[in-house]
């Protein structure tokens, strides 16, 4: 699936009425607003702290952090997340979900179309919770993807 | 091959009635009992719950296996006891088993199963036929695809057949073994340590030193270090000082680290479809950790795993 795909579900024109504060990406294209929308989905599943959708080039198309994750912040753990992606993609296999542990805490990845989803976590969280989470979160990028991408039809004049 | 000596064409024991006992004889059947290993005589013996005791003949070699209540309890090879003389009559090939009538020994009863038992059997014989450098290859061997259900083989699985309804061993004479109607062997429930053991393993030093590897753990060598580095980094983005473990599906892969207090990494590679639990055990349990961190790291400018613990099974 084509990353500006992604990148078009979760961004938006500062024209936008809706956006919320314009934020520098870090791909280069024109200046454009979070849309966070599916992620909070997320925190309703026990011991999830945060997530957050960044392409596989390390650009962060949504996030939905604790406070102290400040834009700059973000940016720098999504290049690291891209970092191991690329390295664990080019060693012959897809790349397709993984799990860091750390003090107290799990950084949960997961593949989807176009991007990855960094989920943080305490220790103790409910897996098999997470998972349907993140499908249900999976479903509505690639439907709100399908949208996007499908031919628009234009009223007669 | 192992046979049972009772000539096939004498007379069989109360055929007319199998339940009178009226000759002093016991109840049941007689007949020749063909099995193709000892394997399959330790099934029958253990499945049908029986107490008594058999001798095993090969080769100018015998020995005594005692079963009980779906337990080899005990076992005698001349010098050889128990575990050690019950695997190496399982090792034999061919020869000729009988019902015994011996005293039972006093001693405690075996610790092992008889399914680990004949896993051990399986794997012993394997190894030993195959070259010692693929003594460490993580494929199941044949026999003991022949002995357990494997999870993915391509056969389906055995139905069980009902248990026998031969009744307790009669305390019989010497040469009336009673007879066992021969079915097919009931597989055992698959063993995870064959099938689902790591394709390849190594153990990095806090600087990526190998101190260890088993199976392919060569190529692990750099993935796992900088894996392993960006790990510490990530955590480190996170919030916290260093990645603890770290686990992930590539593919038909999974690959698995984990670091422990001294800093050392172990990295695991197994197959997709290894359960999960299953190859954190491998985590938690492999020999790797265990050993003794090595003097020095081992030369890697020459590309190759020697030194400590290097290539051993």
């Amino acid at each position: 699936m084509a990353k500006w795909r992604l990148r078009e579900l979760f961004w938006r024109s500062p024209d936008d009425p809706t956006a919320e504060t314009a934020v520098e990406p870090t791909d280069g294209d024109e200046p454009v607003a979070p849309s966070n929308e599916p992620l909070p989905l997320l925190r309703d599943v026990q011991g999830v702290l945060g997530s957050l959708v960044i392409s596989p080039g390390g650009a962060v198309y949504a996030r939905d952090l604790p406070p102290n994750f400040d834009e700059h912040k973000t940016a720098r753990l999504a290049q690291r997340l891209a970092q191991l992606y690329e390295t664990l993609a080019g060693e012959g296999g897809h790349f397709e979900a993984g799990t860091l542990q750390y003090q107290g805490h799990q950084f949960h990845v997961s593949c989807a179309d176009g991007g990855l989803i960094g989920v943080l976590t305490e220790q103790r969280v409910n897996l098999p919770a997470l998972a349907m989470a993140l499908k249900v979160v999976a479903r509505r990028i690639a439907t709100a993807q399908m949208t996007l991408s499908a031919p628009r039809i234009e009223e007669p004049a | 091959m192992l046979s049972s000596p009772v000539n096939p064409r004498a007379p069989v024991a109360d055929e007319a009635d199998p339940n009178s006992t009226d000759s002093g004889r016991p109840s049941g059947f007689g007949g020749q009992v063909w099995c193709s290993s000892l394997a399959d005589l330790v099934q029958l013996e253990c499945l049908s719950g029986t107490r008594t005791a058999v001798r095993v003949a090969s080769r100018g070699n015998e020995g005594y296996l005692f079963f009980d209540r779906g337990r080899i309890c005990h076992a005698v090879c001349g010098d050889l006891s128990q575990e050690d003389a019950a695997l190496e009559m399982l090792a034999w090939d061919t020869g000729n088993f009988e019902q015994a009538n011996l005293d039972w020994p006093n001693r405690s009863p075996m610790t092992a199963n008889w399914q680990e038992l004949l896993m051990n059997s399986a794997q012993r014989r394997d190894e030993a036929a195959r070259p010692p450098s693929k003594a460490s290859d993580a494929t199941p061997p044949e026999s003991l695809k022949r002995v357990v259900n494997l999870k993915n083989s391509s056969a389906p699985p055995k139905p069980m057949r009902p248990t026998r309804t031969r009744s307790d061993a009669p305390a019989a004479g010497p040469s009336a073994r009673p007879v066992v109607p021969v079915f097919p062997v009931v597989p055992v429930l698959a063993s995870p340590t064959a099938r689902q053991a790591p394709k390849a393993s190594v153990l990095l030093g806090p600087n990526g030193e190998v101190l260890g590897a088993k199976g392919e753990g060569e190529r692990l060598v750099a993935l796992g270090a900088y894996v392993r580095r960006l790990c510490d980094l990530l955590a480190r983005e996170l919030g916290g000082e260093a990645a603890s473990g770290f686990e992930c599906l590539l593919g038909d892969r999974r690959l698995l680290l984990e670091i422990d207090d001294q800093g050392r990494c172990l990295a695991i590679e197994t197959q997709r479809d290894v359960e999960i639990e299953v190859a954190r055990r491998w985590l938690s349990e492999s020999p790797l950790l265990s050993k003794p961190q090595a003097e020095a790291p081992v030369d890697r400018s020459d590309n190759t795993l020697r030194g400590r613990g290097l290539g051993r099974g």
